[in-house]
């Protein structure tokens, strides 16, 4: 290889990968936890103290586990999309209502609509720390024999839903 | 224990402000200072916790000193004020307080998290460039430095007199030997 062209090659290389780099979200910390099983807890729901509400009740079928709560401004951006999902019944979804207050959170899904089959309640969030969650909202995608297969963070949009849930439901 | 450290800070607090107000009343600089100094003292307090075992707590805070707040991500987990990191570092507490090792809660934390909780990434085959890179760098820095340097040494040797240009130069010489 011509000599000369070496170091204006490995310098725009070296810019290209930095450039790149520039646009990568550092808050999206991929997860280790996708192509896990999903870390097992039983919480009260968030509707009715009384029963409870585990990932394993859930065996043998796909859906979406939403970590919400009624102080995050991104969960009511994607909230419409969520009411979308399930108005079109895509998917089941689960919500985990995420170190909220029991009474806030009901009243967010009174006022707004709710768009999942049940939420769990979790005021101390040691569930969603087990779940790797570092804020809200999460999404995961669970496939039918309880292993994670997909995870969002941030609010979720139809084109997110579409290009990275979407292609694996089956 | 909580208790008794809010009424310690409090006191040394307080006349920390009275000296401030008796010297001046008026004057902002003080004030500011006043309130910095009550407003850092109200801070320490919010996170002062309960330790009812100081050899615990020191291995809690040296372990979450390891470990990366994930929302402020240039912080630690102890340097944090996070309700995220909080959790996190209870977490520490509570796995350390029920006899797990050190390496065990960190095992916990980046099974859940990724390597990228831990503020010293391991040295692994995805961290190999990370760790081994610098390195690498300056061996083959130093590799085209010596060869440069060679290279530019040995030139003029390369370049051989001429016979004729070897009595030219002596030449000059004689004559700048007879001029002077």
């Amino acid at each position: 290889m011509n000599k000369k062209l070496l170091l204006p090659l490995a310098f725009f290389a070296l810019a290209a990968v930095l450039y790149f780099g520039l646009y990568r979200d550092p808050r999206e910390v991929p997860s280790p936890l996708i192509g896990k099983p999903a870390p097992a807890f039983t919480l009260p729901q968030l509707g009715n103290a009384n029963a409870m509400f585990s990932p394993a009740d859930l065996k043998g079928k796909v859906w979406l586990f939403n970590v919400w709560a009624s102080w995050c401004p991104n969960c009511k951006d994607e909230h419409p999309d969520l009411l979308e999902l399930k108005r079109k019944g895509v998917v089941p979804i689960v919500g985990l209502n995420y170190k909220d207050k029991r009474d806030l959170g009901l009243d967010v899904l009174k006022k707004t609509g709710d768009p999942f089959e049940l939420s769990a309640f979790d005021p101390d969030g040691k569930a969603a720390l087990d779940w790797g969650v570092y804020g809200a909202p999460e999404t995961f995608l669970i496939d039918r024999e309880g292993v994670i297969r997909a995870k969002h963070v941030g609010p979720i949009s139809a084109e997110i839903f579409a290009r990275k849930f979407a292609p694996l439901l089956n | 224990m909580e208790s008794s450290v809010r009424l310690h800070l409090s006191s040394s607090n307080q006349p920390l402000t009275l000296a401030l107000s008796r010297k001046g009343r008026g004057n902002w600089t003080e004030r500011v200072i006043t309130f910095m100094a009550s407003a850092m003292l109200g801070i320490s307090l919010a996170h002062a916790q309960p330790s009812p075992d100081p050899a615990l707590e020191a291995r809690v805070k040296a372990l979450s000193s390891e470990l990366r707040c994930l929302v402020c991500q240039n912080q630690t987990v102890e340097d944090s004020t996070s309700p995220v990191a909080r959790d996190m570092k209870d977490q520490v507490r509570a796995q350390l307080a029920a006899g797990k090792s050190e390496a065990e809660v960190k095992t916990y934390m980046t099974d859940r998290f990724g390597d990228f909780v831990l503020y010293n990434p391991p040295f692994k085959a995805t961290t190999v460039v990370l760790w081994a890179g610098p390195f690498v760098a300056l061996l083959l820095a130093g590799f085209l430095l010596i060869r440069r340097l060679r290279k530019t040494s040995t030139a003029p040797a390369a370049a051989a007199l001429s016979d004729a240009d070897r009595e030219r130069a002596q030449a000059m010489l004689n004559t700048k030997d007879v001029s002077n």
